[in-house]
């Protein structure tokens, strides 16, 4: 039962993933390192609200009523929850952004954490780093985890599809960034749409995961990363193997005095 | 009442095709008729013009220059009120000038209206006491201020404070002399005799979306819910409700689905006979609702003291605000009156932001619901005004900043748009 | 005639509104809030973007959405201009050289110059996380194919490309620096400072725009006015490089 409808709701996910990738190219603009940081998404209002609301996400879920508590919590009324347009989708949006925005600090603990282990190793892969940077963000859901089948849910509701999308974009363009990934080449797109790809299906698995700690999400989420990286890396041999060899031919018929 | 939406839409879709055929049958008859009398009155309105182009001529430089940015100059309602005066006189110029035989049932409600004593309000006849211009130079009254009553019933009544509170009635309308409280009277008797019909109106002009839209902005406001044990008790106070059509859904919606038993609704209305329309609709609630409801006469913009600061939990207006003379005082007014953490929460007509329906709103707006108006309750002017007063409303960003400036805090991108922005919800909380 | 002038106010009147009504949605799109995540050593002070880092940098003013937009679009469009002018070269030095010799040095002078602005635009389109645009292949394509065949019609035709293409990006960059400088002014005014980030910035853009449109001059030197037709190719070619711009600049 749970898994079919869990698929299903991948399903969904993975047929408006091309319109993630449009749609991220509104919110990814230019950074700045010389000027602060425009406002963030919630005003400060709303974080009070949230982040009361957010502490009772274990035991209540991501409903309204939780979202009722946490704006008494606040010292707001029951109705003062209408200031969250989106109803618990903003708690449930409140979660990826704040679990997003915590991955930044905590990136260098998360490399360091590698080379600890055998001193003098040389520096983390990219697809290495992506890979614990993926995982680090996979724990964040611990504590919600037996909520978030809920929350994919509600995300997957047509009026939210497209903001859950996005923070999935959000998501995957700054695990690549964190990860150090400097590509500006058509493969920006590519690695950003694989990672959504994988990190989305993981989550998933993590809703039905029972293991300790999560192994088998890491497993799983280990074998998609190298699936992608496999197919990868078998997309660039054809492409380097067809320009070559045409490269080649426009050579050999130069050679022969063809003025092309 | 009950299956209110699908009846509309039938009846509105029937209308339409009767419409239709009656064009085709008699269409050409009509526009021409239409015709000649559109060109007769432009006609006439530039014989009057040029008369008295000359001694006008310096005010009217002054006006186009404060026409540019009506809204955004303090004194543009003010000079607004200025011209609609000015035109009404024109109005009455022109009627000696017009000649179509169109015009002889329109030109006999016209000739008994500068009578000031004696009244008779014939269902045609209400709209022209209190919105301003005749159908020949409705052009000109395109930028009258929002005190034009537009046909929804719960909306109709604000319109008339600024009158009263800031006493340019000598200065507005084709009535000179008439005193304000004659005249409130007068509005209030026509009000009450129409109020019904202005429902069907409605939901002929709206395809009956606009009882989905309200039925949205009560369970989006979810009123009632509380998470404590037994339920927190709530006030909501709903401005320009006096026929009840908010109130009563919020009471169904806090009583009997959200279980708060504790819910009080006030309706504020600054019409005694929308008021009055609402108690009598009342009658039909259970009794408990009966009982969680009262009823107030009261000015939007200075509420009696029987509403005290910071009481009110949840301050909700529909289709009213934008008849406010003066909407900032208004939303300061709500500020006064909410509690720390309350909310605002306005449902209101607003722009159109896709072009495609943009069009198709306005060529509907513009020229079908004039003619409804027309054909329906037999008056178009009050209609044009309608649409009017739609169309001068602030869109939703600026609405929204004078949301903002009024000292409430809003979520997100602050409004919510219904219909491709057709209409759109505001909420706002009073911080703490 | 006063009606005239009363038409006149009634239908700008009318007019207004709907003119009102098309720039404001496309001016505010409020439903997609810009997050640019904060940089490390901001986010690791506070987990709160709106606060902490704004003390330690009050003389510098926010970016608005606008300005951030308009920064991602020029970065963006600069490099996919950039990626196209080196792959004409590309694809033009092998015939030219070919059939004219003596026009190597200057086809190698003009390559690395562009290759070296397109790895200046690559480096900062990574640095600032603006998204690449999404016709890099597309433009590819096309920027290979239209080397080539200018080349194929000859020497001419080739210069009055180089020439054509110059002189549309030279007016590009123009643009833009003319907007940095009126962003610059306008937060002189307000009493902030500007940054060296976008000092930085200016001066690229100004040095780029100089070496373009010395390649410009090389151009015409070498006989690009020699083209047959001339206005006809170098015409489509700056309608070509407009639209790619326009393109660019969006997706």
């Amino acid at each position: 039962m749970a898994p079919s409808r869990a698929f299903t709701r991948l399903a969904a996910l993975q047929r408006a993933r091309p319109a993630a990738c449009r749609s991220s190219a509104v919110p990814r603009a230019y950074h700045s390192y010389d000027h602060p940081p425009p406002p963030g998404s919630f005003n400060t209002a709303e974080q009070a609200i949230l982040s009361a609301a957010y502490r009772h996400v274990p035991e209540h879920g991501f409903t309204q009523h939780t979202l009722s508590l946490g704006a008494r919590e606040a010292g707001y009324l029951d109705i003062s929850t209408n200031l969250l347009p989106e109803g618990p989708f903003s708690l449930i949006r409140y979660h990826l952004v704040t679990q997003r925005e915590a991955l930044a600090p905590r990136s260098e603990t998360v490399f360091g954490g590698g080379s600890e282990k055998n001193p003098g190793h040389p520096p983390l892969q990219v697809s290495d780093k992506v890979e614990r940077l993926a995982w680090e963000r996979l724990q964040g859901n611990k504590d919600v985890n037996h909520r978030w089948q809920e929350a994919l849910a509600v995300m997957a509701q047509p009026t939210h599809v497209p903001a859950s999308l996005r923070e999935l974009a959000l998501l995957a363009d700054e695990i690549i960034y964190l990860a150090g990934d400097a590509s500006v080449d058509p493969s920006w797109y590519a690695k950003r749409g694989a990672l959504s790809t994988v990190y989305a299906s993981s989550e998933l698995f993590m809703t039905n995961d029972r293991s300790p700690g999560f192994g088998e999400t890491r497993q799983f989420l280990r074998r998609r990363l190298d699936e992608s990286a496999r197919v990868g890396s078998a997309i660039g041999n054809v492409a380097q193997w067809v320009g070559f060899t045409a490269s080649a031919g426009v050579n050999v018929l130069r050679s022969t005095g063809v003025r092309i | 009442m009950a299956t209110g939406p699908n009846v509309a839409i039938g009846l509105t879709v029937i209308f339409l095709v009767a419409l239709c055929c009656c064009v085709a049958y008699k269409g050409k008859v009509w526009v021409k008729q239409f015709a000649v009398m559109m060109f007769e009155s432009k006609k006439a309105q530039q014989q009057v013009n040029q008369r008295r182009a000359r001694r006008e001529e310096r005010e009217l430089a002054e006006e186009e220059e404060s026409d540019l940015s009506p809204s955004s100059n303090p004194r543009g309602g003010h000079i607004h009120k200025l011209r609609s005066s000015k035109t009404n006189i024109k109005t009455m110029a022109v009627h000696p000038a017009g000649t179509g035989a169109m015009r002889a049932a329109v030109r006999t409600i016209i000739s008994s209206r500068p009578g000031t004593t004696t009244t008779p309000h014939s269902f045609i006849s209400r709209p022209r006491h209190v919105t301003t211009p005749t159908t020949k130079i409705k052009t000109f009254c395109t930028t009258t201020p929002a005190r034009a009553p537009i046909p929804t019933s719960s909306t109709s009544s604000p319109a008339q404070p600024s009158d009263s509170s800031n006493g340019r009635t000598t200065h507005f309308g084709f009535q000179d002399g008439l005193s304000e409280t004659e005249k409130t009277e007068r509005v209030a008797g026509v009000f009450h005799s129409v109020a019904e019909s202005y429902d069907r109106m409605n939901d002929l002009m709206s395809f009956g979306v606009h009882r989905i839209w309200k039925d949205h902005f009560v369970t989006s406001l979810n009123p009632g819910l509380s998470s404590a044990t037994p339920p927190t008790p709530q006030r909501i106070l709903d401005i320009a409700g006096g026929t009840g059509d908010i109130a009563f859904r919020m009471l169904h919606h806090a009583h009997v689905l959200n279980h708060n038993p504790n819910v009080h609704v006030t309706i504020s209305d600054i019409n005694a006979s929308m008021l009055a329309v609402g108690k009598s609709r009342s009658q039909s609630l259970p009794a408990s609702q009966q009982a969680a409801l009262s009823f107030l006469k009261a000015d939007a913009t200075s509420l009696p003291p029987q509403i005290p600061s910071a009481s009110i939990d949840l301050y909700t207006v529909a289709f009213g605000i934008r008849n406010f003379a003066n909407i900032p005082l208004a939303l300061r007014e709500a500020h006064r009156v909410l509690k720390p953490g309350g909310v605002f929460a306005c449902l209101e007509f607003s722009k159109v932001n896709n072009f495609v329906l943009d069009a198709a709103y306005k060529r509907w707006s513009f020229g079908a619901i004039p003619l409804i108006g027309q054909l329906v309750a037999g008056d178009r002017d009050s209609y044009q005004y309608l649409v009017e007063s739609i169309e001068r409303f602030p869109s939703q960003e600026r609405f929204r900043r004078m949301i903002e400036d009024a000292g409430f805090v809003v979520g997100g991108r602050g409004y919510e748009d219904l219909t491709g922005g057709v209409a759109a919800i505001h909420k706002g909380m009073k911080p703490l | 005639m006063s009606s005239f002038r009363i038409l006149a106010r009634v239908m700008r009147r009318n007019v207004q509104l709907p003119v009102h009504d098309f720039l404001v949605p496309a001016f505010f799109q409020p439903s997609q809030r810009c997050m640019s995540s904060t940089p490390k050593h901001n986010a690791a002070t506070s987990p709160d973007p709106s606060s902490a880092p704004s003390v330690a940098k009050s003389k510098r003013k926010p970016l608005t959405k606008e300005q951030r937009e308009y920064l991602s679009s020029a970065l963006r469009v600069n490099q996919a201009g950039e990626l196209a002018a080196t792959l004409i070269y590309t694809a033009q030095t092998p015939l030219l050289v070919n059939a004219h010799p003596h026009l190597r040095p200057l086809m190698c002078h003009m390559y690395e110059q562009e290759a070296g602005h397109l790895k200046t635009f690559n480096s900062l389109i990574a640095k600032h996380r603006v998204r690449p645009t999404a016709f890099y292949p597309v433009w590819s394509v096309m920027a290979t194919g239209l080397g080539w065949s200018t080349a194929l019609l000859g020497r001419e035709a080739a210069m009055a490309c180089t020439e054509a293409v110059e002189t549309e990006i030279g007016e590009h960059y123009n643009n833009q620096i003319r907007a940095l400088l009126e962003m610059f002014e306008q937060w002189e005014t307000e009493g902030y400072e500007v940054g060296a980030e976008f000092r930085e910035l200016i001066s690229t853009l100004r040095r780029i725009r100089d070496e373009e449109l010395e390649h410009l001059d090389h151009a015409v030197e070498h006989d690009a006015k020699k083209a047959e037709p001339h206005w006809l190719l170098t015409n489509f070619i700056r309608a070509g490089c407009r639209g790619a711009i326009w393109a660019s600049e969006r997706v």
